[in-house]
């Protein structure tokens, strides 16, 4: 430690602050290189496959718009610049993923003042490393990109809190633009950030009027939760329950609010003296209208494709223009997906699955929250209260995938900073020291989860970050061998070979055989077309097929694996017991059979080669030549 | 790209950050590591290439050779004045000072903020993968001059040992500035092929070359506004063959933009000059060491405070002639000339290792029959009267002679020491009058270029210095000057914007085009299992030489063009590769005369009346896949 002090001088306040900046810039190296290390390598995910082609699709012209099944457009327009840049590939398709999930470790550092220099380091830390964040900022999907601009949106919140600017208001809007343009989980962080502005600003009022501070806060908050918890009972026994569960919660806060705004005026006390209402008066109306107007101009030109496009998609939830389909349509369409439960996983399933993987961060969250009880700030506030309840909103959402996790992740991230500065300002006391060895075993572990999950096996379907939709490795294995069995066969035969691919079997495939010429996609419960070469053909098609091309070599693997704990589809994560899961959290043993081989579930797929290609490949391995 | 090369090319960067302390100049942050790409790239390629001679190529080569010029580096670092942290805070610092504070950054990063994505994605489209495994090339850069770049690369990469053998002629000596593709053949050891290697390494260098050129003006000229407006000035350079666009315009309509059916600054009839970043940078990729090494050369001797800076810059002359002998010639007579006017007294410290250290090479490079390709000439490719020699240029480069002219002699736009420093240019521009040292007459832009690229900064002086005055005065004449001064810089600009523009959108005109097929590909990969001295006989009618590119083995002949650039006698070897091909009488004798050991029959060798009933009887047909043979050749039988 004496050397590293000479070498690194820690002495002053400034000097540690110049060593934690160059801490922070080598986890985002360090960071960018775990993103960019073979990030073409793992085969796509069906989701993935298809924010790749759509992206391809506007860099063509062809994109039509937004369609909230697929979610907001910007990212497909980044995407499709990226794609310009660095060409078309599955790379370039998940460089927005590994670009956003980069800056986001550095962004703690905005918020130094309020993490400390330990919390800055830890949250930066994780970022890096953790198994959730780094899997899904090598993930071609949206949520790596939209946990980085809710953590912009949380930095420029404060910064404008603290200093209320027409900037930071623009900076405000504008980050809000961009999370609505990008996935309509927005409607959770506005829920979630805007329900804690109002009980805060309520709780500032308070304040104001002469009341005593903090219990007054307590009391709103867990009240809310409160109304919360009921209206989540409730789930599924109102009609219409999204918007009736909405409209509670924000009546009942807007109306303390509005008891908390006639205390403080009835005490002849001026709303706008508070923190929070000075940030609101502060800009002005010029400040306001300027940032209304740029978010204004900004959404219209996401959502109609840079003015190009009006009309909008005309799919059930999109059926008035770019413009309100845009605001509306995202709402519409989850809406109506609430009761339907995609990937068919209980309530309670983050609850698991954010602990299975992030630990280390759900530990020093613990501590993080007590020192937020116990020394109340607003930042605290916000930590503790965005924690509990996004893990509450995602929980109530109606689908729950791996790649939510990270969005409920962010606030207790937040909270793990805290922890980990209290932690580090008490850390000659015992509890830290002994709590400093299991936090640092923990670490130990979650870097070899991380790295198994990310690097050793990123596709095996016992791991809970993988889902039902992503392709196996020999997928991607029959991926080149087509480009390697194409190039043979234009050499030798001077035409592209028919590649017939069961319709079933279409994602990945689309964006993975973009560039081979003579591809058929077709339903092949029918007969094979007579001058086919290669046939992929789904399992439950195989005999037909194999009857129909006798003389073709075959080869059988899975298209797509999964394990949905508990086996079946249904989920159940009791099921194993403590026993089940030790088995899963060392050995990554599953503790119910999914059906297919090996426990796990599969969509199999099997692969015909005429004799001709069969020939040449053969010819090829001979040569040492193609692969 | 892998996380080695990644890594690797990082490490180029650290060796070059190191080195730039060995010069006791004052540089910024912004300086240093846009020299650092540089200088870092050239220390690693020399220390590997002396591992290279003694240990072969391999991965540990090039470890042990990044190695030893880090060792190297550390000297640097302990002579730099600042930390890295210091450095980037006072970046940072000055990046937030108002916009108009003489040490704010802000116009170096809207340059580059402009260069570099356009850099990215002309690298992206440089070498792409076709239908059926094809390799296509983006650019006639890399149709034409790339593939011979891949075979230089090649030759280092997949051979196991140093042979300095060119793989375009078999049996003849390198004799070519190699240094920038051995430097890419040093990443294919990271888990990337030759094209790959070529594209990064390129990519890499060029993201330097718009803060280099930055630098140079603003470190002589002392002005943001014509430090970034001279690297535009430059990179954007044509002639007035944008009229050539307006015809097609009415011609096609404004769609034509998007895919332009002719190149505007290169016509090889009457545009010669090209545009500087498509035809010179791009294309002659030795340029993407030489230019900016040449600029860090005359930058450091301009503002030398001390010796060391002067040694320094000229040990940086001296290693230049292995990555760009041209430059080299520049650096040390521009180099010496300026040393003399300003630092007489240490005029040795440059010159002595500037030549020194550049002799042994120099003299390697020397092509074997000099006296051969070297004639005197007038007027190079005009026809010879004064007026044709003056619309040449108009008509190559605008109205830039004019204004380089009126910066010369203008003093309120270059002061005088400056102009006299920078007149000599003008004699690279007049040497290309009276002579034609190679070959193709087309080689004297070559030479041309260093005059278009140290003008730009005094035509871009001209320019600022009339917006000066013309917001200053603010006359009725103000807003006609500013008026004319945007058409000039239009003028100036149109024609290389249109071909860059052509060259970034990669989706109209004859590029993407076919350079290898999928079944060339193949056969240039089973190449490299051959013996490191075999010699094959392919059709020297094509650019197409998977052989030579991807395999790095020798063939008779490559490209016509490529060997009549070396000034080797070309015809002679295109004659009996083609007559070895089709099988004529005397075969067997050119095959020993050459020591050919494998035959190539592919679908350009066919088209060149390859025999292939010949070979099967007098060979031994060893490969045979997707349309291309390969016959083993019995020496002795022969």
């Amino acid at each position: 430690m004496r050397t590293l002090a000479v070498l690194i001088p820690l002495d002053t306040p400034q000097q540690r602050q110049r060593a934690m900046g160059w801490a922070v810039i080598a986890l985002v190296a360090f960071g960018f290189v775990l993103r960019l290390y073979e990030l073409g390598d793992r085969a796509l995910h069906h989701d993935e496959s298809l924010d790749a082609w759509f992206s391809q699709r506007y860099a063509e012209g062809s994109y039509e718009g937004y369609d909230p099944v697929y979610h907001g457009p910007l990212r497909f327009y980044i995407t499709a610049a990226l794609y310009w840049l660095f060409g078309t590939g599955v790379g370039s398709a998940r460089l927005i993923s590994v670009v956003s999930g980069t800056l986001l470790i550095g962004m703690p550092w905005f918020l130094r003042k309020r993490l400390g220099n330990a919390g800055v380091l830890v949250v930066a830390l994780i970022l890096a490393i953790s198994p959730s964040f780094l899997y899904f900022s090598r993930f071609a999907r949206e949520d790596a990109f939209f946990v980085s601009l809710t953590m912009v949106f949380v930095v420029v919140l404060f910064a404008h809190i603290d200093h209320p600017r027409e900037a930071t208001l623009i900076g405000l809007f504008l980050a809000l633009v961009a999370m609505w343009s990008v996935k309509e989980s927005v409607f959770i962080v506005v829920l979630v950030v805007g329900s804690f502005l109002l009980v805060e600003f309520a709780s500032q009022l308070w304040e104001q009027a002469g009341r005593r501070p903090m219990d007054s806060y307590a009391v709103v908050s867990w009240g809310l939760l409160g109304v919360a918890a009921f209206l989540f009972a409730l789930r599924g026994t109102i009609t219409d329950s999204m918007v009736f569960h909405m409209a509670w919660w924000g009546g009942s806060m807007l109306a303390f609010v509005g008891y908390a705004w006639y205390l403080t005026t009835k005490a002849r006390n001026s709303p706008g003296k508070t923190r929070l209402g000075r940030s609101v008066i502060k800009p002005g109306f010029d400040g306001w209208s300027s940032a209304v107007a740029i978010a204004i101009f900004s959404f219209m030109a996401i959502f109609t494709l840079f003015f190009t496009e009006w009309q909008g998609t005309n799919t059930p939830s999109t059926e008035s223009n770019s413009v309100i389909d845009g605001l509306v349509g995202g709402w519409k369409y989850w809406q109506s997906q609430q009761e339907v439960n995609r990937g068919g996983q209980p309530a309670s399933y983050y609850l698991f699955i954010i602990p299975a993987y992030e630990y280390l961060t759900v530990g020093l969250a613990l501590f993080g929250a007590r020192r937020a009880w116990v020394h109340s700030t607003l930042f605290g506030r916000f930590a503790l209260y965005t924690s509990i309840i996004s893990v509450a909103a995602y929980s109530y959402a109606g689908e729950r995938m791996p790649w939510l996790i990270v969005h409920p992740m962010l606030p207790l991230l937040l909270l793990a900073g805290i922890g980990a500065q209290d932690l580090w300002d008490h850390r000659h006391r015992a509890l830290a020291k002994g709590s400093a060895l299991v936090l640092v075993a923990a670490l130990v572990l979650t870097l070899t989860a991380s790295f198994q999950v990310n690097y050793l096996d990123p596709e095996n379907p016992r791991e809970m970050l993988t889902q039902a939709g992503q392709a196996t490795d020999d997928l991607a294995d029959t991926v080149d061998r087509l480009y390697v069995i194409d190039r043979l066969f234009q050499g030798e035969m001077g035409r592209s070979p028919k590649i017939v691919i069961d319709s079933s079997l279409s994602w990945p495939y689309v964006f993975y055989v973009r560039n081979l010429d003579n591809v058929l996609w077709q339903s092949l419960d029918t007969a094979v077309p007579a001058d086919a070469d290669i046939v992929i053909v789904a399992s439950e098609n195989r005999q037909g097929v194999a009857e129909g091309v006798p003389l073709f070599k075959a080869v059988e693997q899975n298209h797509r694996e999964w394990w949905v704990a508990g086996g079946g589809g249904t989920a159940d994560y009791f099921g194993g017991g403590i026993g089940g899961w030790w088995n899963w959290m060392v050995n990554r043993e599953t503790w119910a059979n999914d059906g297919g081989y090996d426990g796990v579930g599969a969509v199999s797929e099997t692969v015909f080669v005429s004799p001709q290609v069969a020939e040449m490949e053969l010819r090829a391995n001979d040569l040492g030549v193609g692969g | 790209m892998t996380l080695f090369t990644a890594l690797f090319l990082l490490l180029c960067i650290v060796v070059g950050y190191g080195i730039t302390g060995f010069a006791s100049l004052g540089l910024r942050v912004e300086e240093r590591l846009p020299i650092a790409v540089i200088v870092g790239s050239m220390a690693v390629t020399l220390t590997s290439l002396a591992t290279i001679a003694l240990v072969g190529f391999s991965g540990g080569a090039v470890v042990i050779g990044s190695l030893v010029a880090l060792a190297l580096s550390v000297f640097g670092w302990r002579r730099l004045p600042n930390t890295l942290w210091v450095d980037g805070a006072d970046f940072v610092h000055r990046l937030r000072q108002s916009g108009s504070a003489n040490d704010n950054p802000w116009p170096l990063l809207v340059l580059v903020s402009l260069c570099w994505p356009l850099t990215i994605r002309i690298m992206s489209l440089a070498y792409q993968t076709g239908p059926n495994g094809a390799v296509q090339a983006g650019h006639l850069s890399v149709y034409g001059d790339w593939q011979a770049h891949l075979a230089y690369g090649s030759a280092f990469a997949q051979r196991d040992g140093l042979d300095l053998t060119t793989p375009l002629a078999s049996g003849e000596d390198f004799a070519y500035h190699f240094g920038v593709d051995l430097f890419a053949a040093l990443t294919v050891p990271t888990g990337i092929d030759m094209p790959a290697g070529l594209t990064i390494t390129t990519g890499f260098l060029a993201l330097a070359i718009p803060p280099i050129l930055y630098m140079f003006g603003a470190r002589l000229f002392e002005r943001r506004s014509i430090a970034a407006l001279g690297p535009l000035i430059f990179l954007g350079a044509g002639g007035l063959g944008f009229f050539r666009f307006f015809d097609d315009v009415r011609a096609g309509g404004w769609g034509v933009l998007w895919s332009q059916p002719q190149d505007y600054t290169r016509d090889f009839d009457t545009l010669w000059m090209d545009n500087p970043v498509l035809g010179h940078l791009y294309a002659q990729r030795p340029t993407m060491i030489g230019f900016p090494a040449l600029l860090v050369v005359l930058t450091l001797v301009w503002r030398a405070v001390d010796r060391r800076t002067i040694l320094a810059a000229g040990v940086l002359t001296g290693l230049l002639p292995l990555f760009h002998t041209f430059s080299w010639g520049t650096a040390l007579l521009l180099g010496s000339f300026w040393v003399v006017l300003r630092r007489r007294e240490d005029a040795l410290w440059f010159v002595v290792p500037a030549v020194v250290l550049a002799a042994p090479v120099v003299a390697w490079l020397i092509p074997p029959s000099p006296s051969g390709t070297f004639r005197w000439h007038w007027a190079w490719v005009s026809d010879g009267a004064p007026w044709d020699i003056a619309w040449f240029w108009l008509w190559n480069t605008g109205l830039f002679p004019f204004l380089f002219v009126m910066g010369l002699t203008w003093r309120a736009a270059v002061r005088r020491e400056l102009a006299i420093a920078i007149a000599p240019i003008w004699l690279w521009w007049v040497g290309v009058h009276l002579a034609l040292p190679h070959p193709w007459p087309g080689n004297n832009a070559k030479y041309a270029i260093f005059w278009w690229m140290l003008g730009a900064f005094v035509v871009a002086a001209v320019l600022v210095e009339l917006v000066r005055e013309a917001t200053q005065n603010k006359s009725a004449t103000s807003s006609i000057t500013l008026g004319f001064v945007a058409i000039i810089f239009a003028s100036l600009i149109a024609s290389g914007s249109l071909d860059i523009l052509a060259a970034v959108d990669g989706s109209g005109g004859a590029y993407p085009a076919t350079t290898m097929s999928g079944g060339e590909v193949l056969v240039g990969e089973w190449a490299q299992s051959t013996a490191d001295d075999a010699v094959f006989v392919s059709t020297p009618d094509s650019t197409s030489q998977p052989v030579s590119a991807l395999g790095g083995r020798q063939v008779v002949s490559a490209s016509s063009g490529w060997v009549y650039d070396l000034g080797l006698n070309w015809l002679e070897r295109a004659e009996d590769s083609k007559a070895m091909l089709r099988g004529d009488p005397g075969t067997e004798d050119l095959v020993v005369k050459y020591g050919v050991d494998f035959i190539v029959i592919g679908p350009g060798e066919l088209r060149a009346g390859a025999n292939v009933t010949y070979w099967d009887a007098a060979a031994t047909l060893v490969y045979d896949l997707s349309g291309v043979r390969v016959y083993e050749v019995d020496q002795e039988r022969s």
